[in-house]
């Protein structure tokens, strides 16, 4: 638990209706990320990491439906918020940064016009003024020749390039938090690094928050401040990196370090977690990984699952902790 | 910018003379191949095979046919379309008098459907399975089943026989009217120009009953494509970054979603016109329309060989003007293309 919290969500559920019927994605998620801490939201893909971010921004698609939980920023409930109220939190106080960032920018407007868009809707700037913040805003982000490139199109730049257009948007209104979702993938190798440093570096200079979502726990060590495990919807551990990697008390969370490659060891030291993200259209038990888990007790699949404190910063939901 | 653009008109007009060249070959060929002499059809029912031949070769049809094509093709070269056998005049002179009548027809047509199926494709995939998405789908579906002609009849019969409120579908204007000063052909331009208000509403009414027949046919195609492709642009990423930058809902549809959806929509728009041009032959008949389309069909029944191969030639060139404004107009709405060009 951070002492100082800038956003807590609180006991989130979400689920999609489709038409298969009713899939109960998120059950019970609890985050909450500090003033100008980093947290990392890792887990395999549909996990529920995404949609979280989504939910607590108001930006599910028309199939998603919160059924329960509060998202606090500040104190204030995002989920009952007034639309117009949230949407002018959106982009000034908090702001996204997403995968594959050459969709993610609009193919027919100019770097700086998206930037401006951004600008003109949050700050209150005289319209010669808004191209000048533009230009800025995008040396910022380190893009050499900021003022050509300020009439460039996605397709005319890298993937690389287009992801610090992203970042130089998201950032125009100096968000107090900013939601990074995947934002290396798709990026070659050294660019991912690059980017990194690059949101880490402009959240420690604006003290700016980050809730980084990503399914590489290197990164996220790397990265993050804390790290919290998600899986099927449910988070199972919350810690400091640190403390994720040498202590984690969660069996998913052992296995998930097991799949993660590191520095010193062979590709052959690398265990896959058996079996798969469970059905999610079909009724769950408490904890959602019990299929999964060599450690199953038949306490796992009677009483509920809540996130509990074990220690310092950590927080663990397991009944049968290693 | 614009040189480029420069280049991307002169490299499609220079494209378009092959694919001009056989517009004009198949047509001479498929005329003469048709059934129907015109030899035969002006001398007369009761002509003798002598009187008939004498018409023939007065006519120059007794030559062979790369000798008649070259004299076609030579004629062409200096801008001369032959005559008509039936009338008398010079192709040339009645397409261009008759042309304005067809294009003002297609246009308001075209227009009408724009007006009507681009807000409706909008509301369709705004408000997907709402009363205006459902309304959508049976008015064009309606319009794709009912064929121009049997609409154009109905309206008529509605319209004009039961209820009375349009004029008689008999052409352009009213007969106790006079047409305005010819500066563009366009009645309903004419008619401002010469500031003559009664000549514009008269014309104007007898305009509506064809242009929404026209209408109601393009505008399936375009509010479809518009609800399609409005729909696929709306679930995509960019329109997600715009709305989590908290963009107002009108700036997120209109300067993110609509402009990227209207790139399909312009080329169906090009596409649907040159259906407009070809269909336009149906209704000016039903409506008495003396536009190009209502002069191809009596020439084509009569055998007259001019005027159906200056018309199908008017209407490869039109054709090729659209398609080359259809682009540009893409190139400006669309950056990437600008580069590719």
């Amino acid at each position: 638990m951070s002492t100082n919290p800038l956003l807590q969500v609180e006991d989130l559920s979400v689920s999609f209706h489709t038409r298969m019927g009713k899939v109960a994605v998120l059950d019970q998620v609890n985050l909450d990320i500090g003033k100008g801490e980093t947290l990392a939201v890792v887990g395999e893909s549909g996990s529920g990491k995404s949609v979280s971010a989504f939910a607590a921004l108001g930006i599910l698609d028309a199939a998603g439906c919160v059924d329960h939980g509060r998202v606090l920023f500040e104190g204030r409930n995002l989920l009952t918020l007034p639309k117009a109220e949230l949407r002018s939190l959106r982009g000034k106080d908090l702001a996204m940064i997403f995968q594959n960032p050459r969709t993610a920018l609009n193919p027919i407007r100019t770097a700086g016009q998206q930037i401006e868009d951004v600008l003109a809707c949050h700050a209150d700037l005289p319209r010669r003024a808004l191209k000048e913040a533009a230009i800025e805003q995008l040396a910022q982000v380190k893009i050499t020749d900021p003022a050509r490139r300020y009439h460039a199109y996605p397709f005319e730049m890298s993937g690389g390039m287009c992801q610090r257009v992203m970042i130089a948007v998201a950032l125009a209104c100096k968000p107090r938090l900013l939601i990074a979702d995947e934002p290396t993938t798709g990026l070659d190798v050294t660019t991912q690094m690059v980017i990194m440093d690059l949101i880490k570096e402009l959240a420690q200079a604006q003290g700016m928050a980050t809730w980084l979502i990503t399914h590489d726990l290197g990164l996220a060590a790397d990265y993050a401040d804390r790290i919290a495990v998600m899986h099927a919807g449910q988070v199972l551990e919350t810690a400091p990196g640190r403390v994720i990697f040498k202590a984690a008390r969660h069996p998913y969370t052992r296995r998930l370090l097991g799949a993660t490659p590191r520095k010193q060891g062979s590709l052959e030291d690398l265990v896959p977690i058996p079996g798969s993200l469970p059905d999610l259209r079909q009724p769950q038990p408490p904890c959602r990984f019990s299929q999964r888990c060599d450690r199953c007790i038949d306490a796992c699949n009677t009483t509920a699952l809540t996130l509990q404190n074990i220690g310092v910063n950590h927080q663990l939901a397991c009944r049968n902790p290693l | 910018m614009h040189s480029s653009k420069l280049q991307l008109i002169a490299r499609r007009l220079i494209g378009a003379l092959p694919s001009l060249f056989a517009v004009i070959l198949v047509t001479f060929l498929i005329m003469r191949i048709l059934p129907g002499d015109p030899a035969a059809f002006f001398a007369g029912a009761a002509a003798t095979p002598e009187a008939v031949e004498e018409v023939r070769v007065k006519l120059g049809l007794d030559r062979s046919l790369p000798a008649q094509f070259w004299d076609y093709l030579t004629d062409l070269a200096q801008g001369d379309l032959g005559q008509s056998f039936t009338t008398g005049q010079p192709v040339l002179q009645e397409l261009v008098d008759r042309l304005p009548a067809s294009l003002e027809l297609s246009a308001l047509g075209l227009l009408l459907a724009v007006m009507v199926g681009l807000p409706l494709g909008v509301l369709a995939a705004t408000r997907p399975n709402s009363f205006a998405d459902h309304a959508c789908r049976l008015l064009t579906t309606t319009g794709v089943c009912l064929p121009t002609f049997f609409t154009g009849l109905v309206l008529i019969y509605v319209f004009y026989y039961l209820l009375g409120w349009a004029p008689a579908p008999l052409g352009r204007l009213d007969l106790f009217l006079t047409a305005p000063e010819r500066i563009t052909g366009f009645y309903l331009i004419d008619s401002l120009l010469a500031g003559d208000l009664e000549v514009f509403w008269a014309s104007f009414t007898q305009l509506l009953m064809p242009a929404i027949t026209l209408g109601l046919f393009a505008l399936a195609p375009l509010a479809r494509m518009t609800r399609a492709s409005l729909l696929g642009v709306l679930g995509s990423d960019y329109i997600r970054t715009a709305t989590a930058s908290g963009l107002s809902r009108t700036t997120v549809l209109y300067r993110y979603a609509l402009r990227n959806a209207l790139l399909p929509v312009v080329n169906t728009m090009g596409m649907v016109f040159s259906y407009l041009l070809g269909i336009n032959v149906l209704v000016e008949k039903v409506f008495a329309w003396p536009g190009v389309g209502s002069y191809a069909l009596e020439a084509l029944i009569a055998s007259d060989y001019a005027p159906v191969q200056g018309f199908v030639l008017a209407m490869a060139l039109l054709y090729l003007l659209l398609n080359l404004s259809v682009d540009l107009v893409n190139t400006l709405l669309d950056p990437r293309l600008e580069k590719n060009a």
